[in-house]
């Protein structure tokens, strides 16, 4: 019987599927990154149907908020020429296929050895906290106080980093022509 | 709201786009589509990390979701300010052309 | 007919949907028109000239003709542009401004005078982390700008998208740092929460509230891309910036947006710093004086009057700045975002947490 549940699950996860193709095998990377932003938004709302709440609005504030943002304007701001990009080629498709054939199978070997994996997952209690705010928050300012304390100083480092690396004084401007 | 769609769904789900980032990430020669593949990478491996959480009920799943998106966020930051200096230098980001260090 | 309708079963269904559908049509229907005819009538007075007179009874039918014309002009579309992002970005415009509209809370909860089973909030979208729901949905609404100007394939709207990108990006910042000073103070991102914490003094009369609204309203005002922030769609210097290519329904989706941003920003102000819907600060609420917000099905109407009167007053405010104040120049306004707004921020998240922890109250 049509399980509301099921419905959303595997409509997103088919709506995941396909941006994540679209991702992979797109020749623009203009059109990869706007897929991409769809998938985070998408995997987002399937946070939401695990009762993470406050997950699912991070990764749509960080990582289709601001990681992206960030891509696509060095995207805009490259202003590519089709033609620079190249054709595809890389690893030869055989070996490709074999090697996620082979990772497929031990993926399935592994959940039919562990038969908790496909039943339903238990009901979460009525006053449950798992996926709030305040259950995240007290965690990383608990328990997980050094993964806070250093990964702030690992984006101040990136900061850093990228200042260093990709500033430039601006030279007389040069007028490029917009390609397509 | 709790779901009622078994865990190895999930699973099943996040390596599927785990091995679609990772053809592109293997096919591709354009060092810009190749970060992306590898930011779809890396939310793959965020879903099962909160499927997981979920399925131990254990916050823990969560907060290592939030440091692999910290770190995420920075690497990206420092691959794409990376590809703008090659940028500049060689007019074009096809990564074939990147052979000086090559034997 | 009634009787099913105020049915146990039917009326909660009933009730959402007519929430909905009140909503947005508020939201879409009536305060795009309204403010369009407020703007031009309040910039005439301010300018010293008449405004709009002429169409119906005090200039009041002029959105209706000017969305009328909005609809039938021709709908341009260059040959040089992208054709598919040229048509994304307007609806990267409005459907952001419609999904932060939803989880603004428009007054107490209520059980409709006893009708309903339990209360029920007078929000689309209930949502526990509403507040970073709201800046997640804002930080979305700079893919519609950064296409926009890029899918144009014109310099000007190119240096006027980017412009305006970074505008919005650096200010997202400075008002994430205002909002953690509200949320320290109220102890929850519910945005009703927050409204229920400001029950016996509004935040804007604590020190730390004060200085949150100080920096949340340049960051209001530079979100929404108007002036005094509006050099990215300058008209005498961008030639309209990232929206010069659009004409036509794109370009009115484009207007939309930013009314509905400017709205859904101006209730935020409200809610953080203004109480929401409550009466007046200083425990003066409906309560206090002796009004019972849920007696019958109808009294949760004057709370959201006053509340909607008071986004209302935002929304004047937003006008009235526009045409008084000049444009900053661009190094100007970034400079302010983060080298005056974001410090002072941070300050004031390390002034309340320390008036928390150590000063027993603020």
């Amino acid at each position: 019987m049509p399980d509301l549940h099921h419905i959303l699950f595997f409509s997103f996860a088919a709506i995941i599927l396909f941006s994540a193709g679209m991702v992979a095998f797109r020749p623009r990377p203009v059109e990869s990154a706007m897929w991409l932003i769809l998938n985070f938004f998408v995997t987002a709302g399937l946070y939401v149907l695990l009762g993470s709440h406050f997950t699912a609005v991070i990764q749509v504030l960080v990582y289709a908020g601001a990681i992206m943002v960030l891509f696509v304007f060095v995207i805009l701001l490259l202003n590519l020429d089709p033609r620079e990009l190249g054709t595809e080629g890389g690893a030869s498709w055989s070996s490709l296929v074999l090697f996620m054939g082979f990772l497929s199978f031990v993926l399935v070997a592994l959940q039919l050895a562990t038969p908790d994996l496909l039943k339903a997952p238990a009901a979460l209690p009525e006053a449950s906290t798992f996926g709030s705010v305040e259950a995240a928050s007290r965690e990383l300012l608990t328990k997980y106080i050094w993964g806070f304390q250093l990964s702030g100083i690992i984006l101040l480092l990136a900061l850093i980093g990228v200042g260093l690396i990709a500033y430039r004084k601006a030279k007389a401007p040069q007028v490029k022509g917009a390609h397509a | 709201m709790t779901t009622t769609v078994p865990f190895a769904y999930w699973l099943i789900l996040s390596f599927g786009v785990f091995c679609f980032g990772a053809c592109g990430f293997l096919i591709r020669k354009n060092a810009l589509s190749l970060l992306i593949c590898l930011e779809l990478m890396l939310s793959a491996v965020n879903m099962a990390f909160i499927t997981f959480a979920r399925m131990h009920m254990s916050e823990g799943g969560n907060i290592l979701y939030f440091l692999v998106i910290t770190v995420a966020a920075c690497e990206s930051a420092v691959g794409l300010a990376l590809m703008i200096n090659y940028f500049r230098l060689k007019q074009n980001i096809r990564l074939d052309d990147a052979r000086a260090l090559a034997g | 007919m009634i009787n099913i309708v105020l049915s146990a079963s039917v009326l909660p269904w009933v009730f959402f949907f007519g929430k909905i559908l009140f909503i947005f049509t508020l939201g879409f229907g009536v305060i795009a028109p309204v403010m369009i005819w407020v703007e031009r009538r309040v910039a005439a007075f301010v300018q010293d000239r008449v405004g709009p007179n002429r169409v119906g009874p005090l200039g009041l039918l002029q959105s209706l003709a000017d969305g009328i014309k909005l609809l039938l002009k021709e709908d341009l579309r260059p040959d040089e542009v992208r054709p598919f992002f040229f048509i994304l970005a307007p609806a990267l415009a409005a459907v952001p401004a419609a999904m932060a509209f939803a989880v603004v809370p428009f007054g107490p909860e209520t059980t409709l005078g006893g009708l309903l089973a339990e209360p029920a909030r007078l929000q689309i979208a209930p949502l526990n982390v509403g507040l970073l729901y709201v800046l997640a949905i804002g930080s979305l609404a700079v893919y519609s700008i950064a296409l926009a100007g890029w899918a144009s394939n014109n310099k000007f709207s190119v240096m006027g998208s980017l412009r305006a990108s970074a505008q919005m990006i650096s200010y997202e910042l400075a008002m994430g740092m205002a909002v953690v000073a509200v949320i320290l103070m109220s102890g929850s991102v519910d945005l009703y929460d927050i409204v229920k914490a400001q029950t016996n003094h509004w935040f804007i009369f604590t020190i730390p509230g004060f200085i949150a609204f100080l920096i949340f309203v340049p960051a209001m005002f530079a979100e929404t891309n108007r002036t005094p922030f509006d050099l990215p769609e300058a008209e005498a210097e961008l030639v309209v910036g990232f929206h010069t290519e659009y004409s036509g329904m794109k370009f009115g989706l484009f207007f939309l947006a930013e009314y509905v941003n400017m709205t859904t920003l101006s209730a935020m102000c409200v809610l953080f710093f203004f109480g929401g819907w409550e009466f007046l600060p200083f425990g003066l609420t409906w309560e206090g004086i002796g009004y019972q917000v849920d007696q019958h099905w109808f009294s949760w109407v004057i709370p959201f009057a006053w509340f909607a009167a008071k986004v209302a007053f935002f929304l004047f405010v937003f006008v009235w700045v526009r045409w008084t104040l000049p444009r900053f120049r661009y190094d100007q306004l970034m400079g302010l975002g983060w080298k005056t707004l974001v410090p002072i921020g941070i300050a004031n998240i390390a002034l309340v947490a320390g008036l928390i922890t150590f000063g027993g109250g603020f």
